[in-house]
């Protein structure tokens, strides 16, 4: 069942006249958006009142739309555990019935009533004995998603805080230039930089950073069948924060009891505190209390390339790793050789590189600049621009050599312009054509000479 | 040698036709390029194969459907081509379980032996129908021997088959009787008359111990005939031993062994035909007796002194293929298949026609073949020249279309870039050639610093290149004058309904109904009385409506 068709089940066939008058009283539809079933479907994912309707839910039942949001997929109404109380639950001989009334009740006025969820009855199958609420399944629409609240209600602002940073990545590349240890994560291997076995990437640095977030708590806490899928809801949950909301580490008591129900994990001081020294979050004390707000995205600064590169006497660069955006430092490994000299980063522009990178860098600031201020890179750019273009390879294609030109006209015909001409006989069409093209030249009485590799050797 | 002659009417004689030869290389063929898998309980051939093999053989044989049958023939040329060695599946099966009454078969294939089968083909057919001979007179297996089991093709009955496997039959030659008995043929004349009971006088004085040798009648662990029971009427009681004093012992045993095997492998390969006097019940049981003469036929004399000519091939004007052959000429006529489809297949003449579809894809299968030459050498008479020119035109069509799966292209100015790697298939034009393993090609490009460019293109469409790089996939030529891009052209229908919501159910029904007898598409909703259709049908609307009116009165909101 997809959200398309539990959204017509759940209109057409599961909401009662009175689920509906209750929904356009909350959602604020007139009559005329209910005047059909059909035309109450069409608005019910539109943004009208939707607003209200979420704000008017209290903040559990927020925090469990933003875990139906990070789940993404159709679920059962045990998820509701997270917020609402069921029936005994440590009684295992009770019905689903028995257990969910109130839960039922609970999500059908709090949050179907309101018109927040989509929720339909799956079909009930002769082979399986399952109650009403067993076969209950509920997700949270695609097009409610930018209505979402604030995952933390961040109620502090601070003008200039003086934010204390944890810069672990910064420390690991300093210290690569330092010690000559290869067992350092961020490590330069075969002229180039990288992270444990990957690339230099910021994707890869974000999650070196909760790799090193996951390791601490979870060996505090002995989770790690768990690492993964704890990680990707703390990954999901600092996406929804920026830089300016600040909490205090109380404010995740909510959010941890709907997306880590029931896991035992640290105390919320001592997960913001880790979250920090992995260089996560930042720190602010103001009065009694510390506060954390999610750091900076790593492409964000506005530094200009003089305030960390260096042009040496023989038109290399030197990086001064201290202050080089991790961004630009990516923009950088994608065009040239890194070495070490002195306890420095140099950097040497590498043709191959710089071809393979060539439509993502050409543009970017850091590049113009090497260019502009390095014979070396200057001669790289202009070499590759002279070349560019000159060589095409293609692949994942099929291509015909045919004789004779009427063969040729009906396979042309056949293939309705998805075709290129390459010469008189030769032609190039898409793989999956192919067999289309061959039936086309057995119907007009031809063979299909399927080339062989072997051929090519004779 | 002297056999005694005899008169026979013509009413007596049996002469059953069965091509083994011809049904074996169908049975291979069929098999050969058919993943079958056996069934799993029974291990018998699934249905559907067994009743085309079974078709396919009927039509080629005439047998006396009074003794023969289909399905244990089919059996038995299974039997043969895995005796052979030319087919192979398992015949032992697993026990599935503790409580397993029967084996069973689980994904029993039949794997043809492509080396032995093609070995087999390359014979000339004399040699394979020594081969088929062979394979059955060294059948050794004592409870599939003359005595106790029944011809495929027989007529007579058999001894009890208790203990068949132990004691004496298990010790026996059967090979070396049968070929004894065989021998005694090659000396007979063609086409005369023998009385059998003259045969068995005659190996009784000449060879008493061809079948049961003095050593072993001499050995006290066997009983010479304690095997072999003979019964009274058609019933199991009353069972008469036959003992070695007895003066007809020689005749009770030996003799019925001689008249089982004349109506076995030599009717079955043609060799003889066999005059029976057939009793409505015999007074003992198994029969005696009642195979009254034998006759060899010229076509076994001609296998033994090996006389047969070889096929004559015939390619006439009109493309057919004639083929005469005594034998059938299996090897002969699969190398022709190649070419031509069989047409008709009697007894000694095969006629085939040549198929163009046939001889362009074996040409494309080996393009050194030349298929004129090949034909001219298997036919004594000189092609005619319409055959062999039009035969030179359809190989020549196999190269007007060659298809390239799989491959990159490669697009340069430059000579030098062309030569840089070695992975070229076809030069489409100077700047394009067709490549192998384009990733290679893209690499080596980029080891040698010529920024080269890979476009993967979709499985179902090609990429173009939008931008201004040389190449015959750009997409210049789409843009107009101004250089803007086309635009997508989009085709919306637009269609009017009218849905009527009645207040009155029997006016909603009574209009459903007139709307139904004019013919008018309608969608109906019971529930909430309403009517839909299209609104370029209005007008029945409104002449209902007018009709109605007359009874009701109408008010439209």
């Amino acid at each position: 069942m997809n959200p398309k068709d539990m959204l017509e089940d759940m209109c057409n066939k599961y909401l009662s006249d009175a689920d509906i008058k209750a929904i356009a009283k909350n959602r604020g539809f007139s009559t005329m958006e209910i005047s059909s079933r059909q035309v109450f479907q069409n608005y019910f994912l539109s943004d009208l009142g939707l607003k209200k309707a979420i704000s008017s839910l209290n903040i559990k039942e927020q925090c469990l739309l933003h875990f139906l949001n990070y789940k993404e997929k159709i679920q059962d109404i045990s998820v509701f555990d997270r917020i609402y109380d069921v029936n005994e639950p440590d009684d295992f001989f009770q019905t689903a019935t028995q257990k969910y009334k109130d839960t039922y009740r609970n999500i059908h006025n709090n949050m179907v009533r309101k018109g927040v969820l989509l929720v339909s009855e799956k079909p009930k199958r002769s082979s399986k004995r399952s109650s009403k609420l067993d076969r209950l399944r509920f997700i949270f629409p695609n097009e409610f998603v930018p209505f979402l609240p604030p995952i933390i209600d961040s109620r502090v602002s601070f003008d200039d805080p003086d934010a204390h940073h944890v810069d672990m990545i910064r420390n690991m590349l300093v210290n690569m230039t330092t010690s000559k240890n290869d067992n350092n994560v961020i490590h330069l291997q075969d002229k180039i930089i990288k992270v444990g076995n990957n690339l230099f990437t910021l994707n890869n640095l974000k999650n070196l950073q909760y790799i090193s977030l996951g390791k601490k708590v979870f060996e505090r806490e002995s989770l790690y069948p768990l690492q993964k899928e704890i990680l990707d809801k703390w990954r999901y949950i600092f996406s929804q924060l920026n830089s300016n909301m600040w909490f205090v580490p109380n404010d995740l008591k909510h959010i941890l009891d709907v997306f880590c129900h029931d896991h035992l994990l640290p105390s919320y001081k001592q997960i913001c505190q880790i979250a920090w020294e992995s260089g996560l979050l930042k720190q602010y004390t103001h009065g009694k209390k510390t506060y954390y707000a999610v750091e900076d995205e790593m492409d964000d600064s506005d530094l200009v390339p003089d305030g960390f590169i260096e042009i040496a006497r023989d038109q290399s660069v030197m990086i001064n790793l201290n202050t080089i955006p991790f961004q630009e430092l990516v923009h950088i490994s994608k065009i040239s050789d890194f070495y070490l000299k002195k306890a420095r980063l140099i950097a040497m522009p590498n043709l191959i590189k710089a071809g393979q990178n060539w439509t993502a860098i050409e543009n970017q600031p850091v590049f113009e600049w090497l260019v502009e201020n390095s014979d070396l890179y200057k001669q790289m750019c202009l070499s590759i621009e002279k070349k560019r273009g000159q060589c095409l390879v293609h692949k994942n294609l099929c291509v015909a050599q045919i004789k004779d030109l009427s063969l040729r006209v009906k396979v042309e015909k056949a293939l309705s312009g998805n075709y290129k001409l390459l010469s008189e006989e030769f032609i190039a069409f898409p793989l999956h054509k192919a067999s289309e093209v061959e039936t086309v030249v057995k119907k007009s009485g031809y063979a299909v000479k399927l080339f062989k590799k072997k051929e090519s050797l004779q | 040698m002297k056999l005694a002659e005899i008169k026979i009417n013509k009413n007596e004689i049996f002469k059953p036709s069965v091509n083994i030869m011809q049904d074996l290389h169908s049975y291979v063929n069929y098999v050969l390029n058919k993943s079958i898998k056996r069934t799993h309980r029974d291990n018998q051939l699934p249905k559907a194969d067994h009743n085309r093999l079974i078709k396919l053989m009927i039509t080629q044989n005439d047998p006396d459907y009074q003794v023969f049958f289909p399905n244990t023939w089919l059996d038995f040329v299974e039997a043969l081509a895995r005796e052979m060695g030319l087919v192979s599946f398992d015949t032992k099966g697993v026990y599935m379980g503790y409580y397993s009454m029967s084996p069973s078969y689980p994904d029993n294939y039949i794997k043809v032996s492509n080396a032995k089968y093609m070995a087999f083909i390359d014979q000339k057919p004399i040699q394979q129908e020594q081969n088929i001979l062979d394979t059955l007179l060294k059948n050794s297996y004592p409870c599939q021997s003359e005595l106790y089991r029944s011809s495929i093709l027989g007529r007579l009955d058999r001894f009890l088959s208790y203990g068949c496997n132990s004691s004496l039959p298990k010790q026996l030659n059967y090979e070396k009787s049968r070929q004894t008995i065989l021998n005694v043929l090659k000396n007979c004349q063609s086409n005369v008359w023998y009385s059998t009971q003259s045969l068995i006088a005659y190996l009784k004085k000449n060879d008493p111990f061809f079948l049961i040798p003095n050593h072993l009648r001499k050995n006290k662990e066997y009983s010479t005939y304690g095997s072999f029971t003979e019964f009274k009427h058609q019933t199991n009681r009353k069972a008469i031993a036959i003992n070695e004093t007895d003066k007809d012992a020689f005749e009770r045993v030996e003799g019925r062994f001689i008249e089982r095997f004349l109506e076995g492998i030599p009717l079955i390969m043609n060799y003889v035909e066999l005059a029976y006097e057939m009793k409505e019940s015999a007074e003992i049981k198994p029969s005696l007796n009642m195979l009254k003469a034998f006759k060899v036929n010229d076509y076994f004399f001609r296998i033994v002194n090996k006389q047969l000519p070889d096929p004559d091939v015939w390619i006439q004007p009109n493309f057919e293929i004639q083929v005469i052959s005594e034998l059938y000429p299996g090897g002969l006529l699969a190398t022709l298949s190649r070419f031509a489809d069989m047409m008709k297949t009697d007894g000694t003449v095969s006629i085939l026609k040549l198929n163009r579809k046939k001889v362009l894809n074996e040409k494309l299968e080996n393009e050194s073949l030349d298929i004129v030459a090949l034909l001219q050498k298997m036919s004594k008479r000189e092609i005619a020249q319409n055959v062999v020119t039009e035969i030179t035109g359809w190989c020549a069509q196999s190269e007007i279309f060659t298809l390239y799966k799989h491959v990159g292209l490669l697009e340069t100015q430059s000579k030098k870039t062309q030569d840089l790697h070695n992975c070229k298939l076809a030069q489409v034009s100077p700047t394009i050639q067709v490549i192998d393993s384009p990733d290679d090609v893209f690499k080596t490009l980029e080891q040698n610093e010529k920024v080269p460019i890979l476009i993967q293109h979709g499985q179902s469409k090609l990429k173009s290149i939008a931008d201004n790089t040389r190449s015959v996939f750009s997409e210049k030529n789409k843009k107009n004058k101004k250089g803007l891009k086309e635009k997508q052209s989009v085709t919306i229908k637009q269609q009017t309904f009218i849905t009527l919501f009645f207040s009155l159910k029997n006016v909603f029904e009574e209009f459903q109904k007139r709307l139904i007898q004019a013919r008018c598409p309608v969608e109906s909703d019971s529930n909430k009385q309403t009517l839909t259709i299209p609104g370029k049908h209005e007008t029945f609307i409104k002449d209902i409506v007018k009709d109605l009116k007359k009874e009701y009165q109408i008010r439209f909101e």
